[in-house]
């Protein structure tokens, strides 16, 4: 019986219902280690969480993750704050005790000056970031924009997706994708109806394998048949030197 | 270092991706930012969906989220699995976030206008790529609530996305504060009746 009330003023504490003394009597025994109040507080944690799934599901927007990680970037080497020492004022003390608050003004502004200089790289990174969403996001919904799927010729390969359009260009995407080998790169080919393969730009999966390749150099699928990719040694090969490891036909 | 495959296998349970996120966690503590990008690939599209609910605005629901990963960066070392799994852990820091900006915009008009707008779950709203353990979890979770009496629903949905006390709940809904107690008590014991123990969950 007892158990059973415990377990119900845990669930309303965790949800916030709870008020008045029977909130600050729950609290009282919390801070007191109390091991049974915390196994029923972590199973009224575990249940209300579940609560969350009654939220219609949402799709993060799509910068949000560049904006964490930017975040992240920053925050990732926090540098303690100098402390001043007390110096007794007497004599070449004091001359000392200047000098050392001198050093630490100066590190203290070189900090600073190194932090300013990461934010400019930062925005510059995100700027860049930007722009190269709002291109994919361009190729994305043009009107006669047409998806191409790659898929891969070894069991469990992730599929890649193209995406183009006449204005936009040609986009290639991935998730999931393995890392190359050292000294390895990927390349994407443009494989036309007759004639040789042609690059369309050399690649890696970022850290956590995604993949987005913009490839400048297509200006027309016109006369393609295929997309393909291979592993070629780092720089890139002229001509495929390996078997494409991800094909996709055009179709007509 | 440990190291975990980031992001496969759709049939992996809730009980696995909470170890995974944990791992994530772990690996977040020691400075791996790579970790907190795999956590929150795996995680975002739940915790900024009951982020979205509660602030019932996007731009907040952006703000708030981002702040949700920031603080896990920051308290990763802080973490105790005894005290609850990851995903536990990230839903209340979430729902907590998004609570407190909502009181800090105020008031109870823009709560009540969040409850409103964020309306029933949209069907088809699942991308085809989620986890198919979060779509699993999220259709018991709602097949479990429909099981509740709708006054009883709605006071623990109102609980736990608007952050209502017993009293203001009773204010709200002209009921004696004993009726409402009484609503959110029944309530969650048939929630509990029909997902079973949280031990299941983690």
């Amino acid at each position: 019986m007892e158990r059973e009330l415990l377990r119900e003023q845990c669930e309303a504490y965790v949800l916030g219902a709870l008020e008045g003394q029977e909130r600050s009597g729950l609290e009282a025994r919390l801070r007191q280690g109390d091991a049974e109040i915390e196994e029923a507080m972590r199973e009224a944690n575990q249940m209300a969480a579940q609560l969350a799934y009654l939220a219609p599901t949402q799709e993060p927007p799509a910068l949000l993750r560049s904006k964490v990680m930017a975040r992240i970037r920053v925050e990732a080497k926090p540098v303690p704050a100098p402390r001043r020492k007390w110096v007794a004022p007497v004599g070449w003390a004091v001359a000392a005790a200047l000098l050392m608050v001198a050093a630490v003004e100066r590190q203290q502004v070189e900090k600073l000056s190194a932090d300013l200089n990461a934010a400019r790289g930062l925005v510059q990174t995100l700027s860049e970031d930007a722009a190269r969403n709002r291109r994919v996001l361009q190729i994305l919904v043009a009107r006669d924009s047409r998806t191409i799927r790659l898929a891969g010729t070894a069991a469990a390969a992730p599929e890649f997706r193209a995406y183009w359009s006449h204005a936009g260009g040609l986009v290639l995407v991935g998730s999931n994708v393995p890392s190359p080998a050292v000294g390895r790169t990927m390349q994407l080919w443009v494989v036309p109806k007759q004639g040789n393969p042609i690059s369309a730009g050399l690649f890696s999966p970022d850290e956590t394998g995604k993949v987005v390749l913009i490839a400048d150099s297509v200006s027309r699928l016109e006369d393609a048949a295929a997309l393909a990719i291979s592993d070629e040694p780092a720089g890139g090969s002229p001509q495929p030197t390996t078997q494409p490891a991800w094909v996709g036909a055009l179709g007509e | 270092m440990m190291s975990v495959a980031g992001g496969s296998g759709s049939a992996r349970s809730q009980r696995a991706s909470d170890a995974h996120w944990g791992i994530y966690i772990e690996r977040a503590a020691a400075g791996e930012q790579q970790a907190l990008a795999q956590l929150y690939d795996e995680s975002s599209r739940l915790v900024y969906s009951v982020v979205a609910r509660i602030v019932g605005d996007s731009a907040d629901a952006e703000e708030v989220t981002l702040d949700v990963y920031t603080q896990v960066w920051r308290m990763a070392s802080d973490y105790r699995p005894e005290r609850g799994s990851p995903s536990t852990w990230m839903i209340m820091m979430a729902r907590s976030r998004a609570l407190d900006r909502v009181r800090s915009r105020q008031g109870r008009q823009k709560r009540e206008t969040a409850m409103e707008d964020a309306g029933e779950p949209r069907a088809g709203g699942d991308a085809p790529e989620e986890k198919a353990w979060m779509n699993q979890r999220r259709i018991k979770v709602r097949e479990a609530i429909e099981t509740l009496a709708p006054e009883q629903k709605q006071a623990i949905e109102m609980s736990f996305f608007l952050g209502y006390t017993h009293s203001e709940l009773a204010e709200q809904l002209g009921q004696p504060l004993g009726t409402v107690k009484t609503r959110i008590r029944l309530g969650m014991l048939k929630l509990r009746q029909a997902l079973g123990s949280g031990e299941e969950w983690q």
